[in-house]
């Protein structure tokens, strides 16, 4: 009897779905000098929806919110802010099999909730809206169904007007993409 | 949509009703919120303290809220007036911090008293009726606190000590009701109060309290009156600072100025009312 040679069966490949995509993240803001010696690091929510233009780039709307301690010198004493931060960021990467990388960068607005900051000159008499800048970079896991992956971003946002405060913003976050090309 | 719509909702709520902090600032010039227990210092004897005072920075009754106003007046009984800043316009609270500047422990009694926009509290300005007569009191406070040598204490008014001052106040300056039994009392959840007679000398002779009767209908929670200015006393023997900011948190807009005491002038109500002096101290 003839030997039949079996049939090998290539797995496809894992081609990670592009589209419109939501993320949604945890993570936390840490000032830089010299805020850092007023604010608190605190946690932070951040939602972020956007398209994947081309493969290797995607545009997006982003919000985010974070929670700080005031530690300004008393008065007053334990009181907290929160920074809301929303915008408009693009997004350039690659990918190499499951893992992609990429930098991003983007503009929006900034809100603070208190004028707490006020006596250390952070911010100004009635000042509570001002322009944002971030940039950063981040790593991205797509898992075994091609619409999620896990990642890890981390961004520097710059607020000039609330006396040029810098911070660094880590989270982790879950990303799904609706579109399956 | 129901869950964008809940979402929306619960981001409007966490943006609303934030506090403001405020500080002296350039407004009013006669503001004092950092003093010195060896710098002028008031009263005699034992009695001495040092002063300081902070606006409310509110503003002008926009025409919107004078309709509101004159709407809540049209539901009043006759002779009770609808003050221009009431206690559901705002709260406050202060926040202080006193350093001990000797080299050896000390004790403070920080005094909490302030203004409505019809009358202030001073009681260095009321004579006790006699020798034994206890001293007039405070609205809030006056509670002894030790700090060690070179130490600091961080304290705090809270909103509810505020909302009960000035609950006080309205009661003693609009209600002629006794000021130990008004600041002895809690009515800071009270729905109204009975304004009375004027306090007059009993009979010569005669150990029975004041005659006091009802005196016009009772004032609803609605009318009563907010603090627009906050004073606080320092009272110690020994060299300390104190240093004090009021958080203001707003309920309806466009009665707190955002800018705080930075506000242009024009913008800002600033009201230094009369101090009260009653007629007769029991």
């Amino acid at each position: 009897m003839p030997s039949v040679a079996e049939p090998v069966i290539e797995a496809p490949p894992r081609t990670a779905s592009t589209g419109f995509f939501a993320e949604g993240g945890l993570g936390a803001v840490a000032y830089l000098p010299k805020t850092s010696k007023d604010a608190a690091v605190g946690p932070e929510l951040s939602l972020r929806i956007g398209r994947d233009v081309f493969s290797w780039f995607s545009l997006g709307l982003f919000v985010a919110a974070s929670s700080h301690e005031a530690t300004v010198p008393p008065p007053p004493t334990g009181e907290w802010f929160q920074l809301y931060r929303g915008g408009v960021d693009g997004r350039l990467g690659g990918r190499i099999e499951r893992i992609a990388f990429f930098v991003e960068g983007g503009a929006g607005i900034a809100m603070i909730s208190s004028n707490v900051l006020e006596s250390v000159m952070i911010t100004d008499p009635g000042e509570k809206f001002a322009a944002t800048f971030h940039g950063g970079a981040g790593l991205e896991y797509q898992l075994e169904n091609r619409h999620y992956a896990i990642g890890l971003g981390v961004d520097a946002f710059l607020v000039p007007q609330f006396s040029t405060m810098k911070a660094i913003s880590s989270r982790l976050y879950l990303r799904y993409t609706y579109g399956g090309g | 949509m129901t869950r964008i719509a809940i979402l929306l909702g619960i981001a409007v709520a966490a943006c609303a009703n934030d506090p403001q902090y405020v500080q002296c600032g350039t407004s009013d010039t006669m503001d004092v919120c950092t003093i010195d227990s060896t710098m002028n210092q008031m009263g005699s004897g034992d009695d001495t303290f040092v002063k300081g005072s902070l606006h409310v920075p509110i503003k002008p009754e926009t025409a919107d809220l004078t309709k509101k106003r004159m709407d809540l007046q049209a539901t009043m009984p006759d002779g009770v007036d609808v003050p221009l800043y009431r206690l559901d316009q705002y709260d406050v609270s202060v926040e202080y911090t006193v350093k001990n500047l000797d080299d050896k422990p000390g004790q403070i009694k920080i005094g909490l008293d302030g203004a409505n926009e019809t009358f202030a509290w001073d009681p260095s300005m009321i004579m006790p009726a006699d020798d034994e007569a206890p001293p007039p009191p405070d609205l809030g406070g006056d509670v002894p606190i030790d700090i060690q040598a070179g130490g600091q204490y961080d304290g705090i008014f809270r909103e509810d000590q505020l909302l009960e001052a000035a609950i006080d106040l309205d009661q003693i300056t609009r209600g002629n009701i006794n000021m130990y039994a008004a600041t002895l009392t809690i009515n800071k959840n009270d729905p109204q109060f009975q304004p009375l007679s004027a306090q007059m000398p009993p009979p010569p002779g005669s150990n029975d309290p004041p005659m006091q009767v009802a005196d016009g209908p009772a004032v609803p929670r609605a009318a009563f009156r907010n603090f627009v200015r906050v004073d606080i006393l320092l009272k110690t023997s020994s060299h300390m600072t104190l240093e004090f900011a009021i958080r203001v948190r707003p309920h309806v807009n466009d009665v707190i100025h955002d800018m705080g005491m930075d506000a242009p002038v024009a913008e800002l109500t600033i009201l230094d009312p009369p101090a009260y002096v009653p007629a007769y101290t029991p």
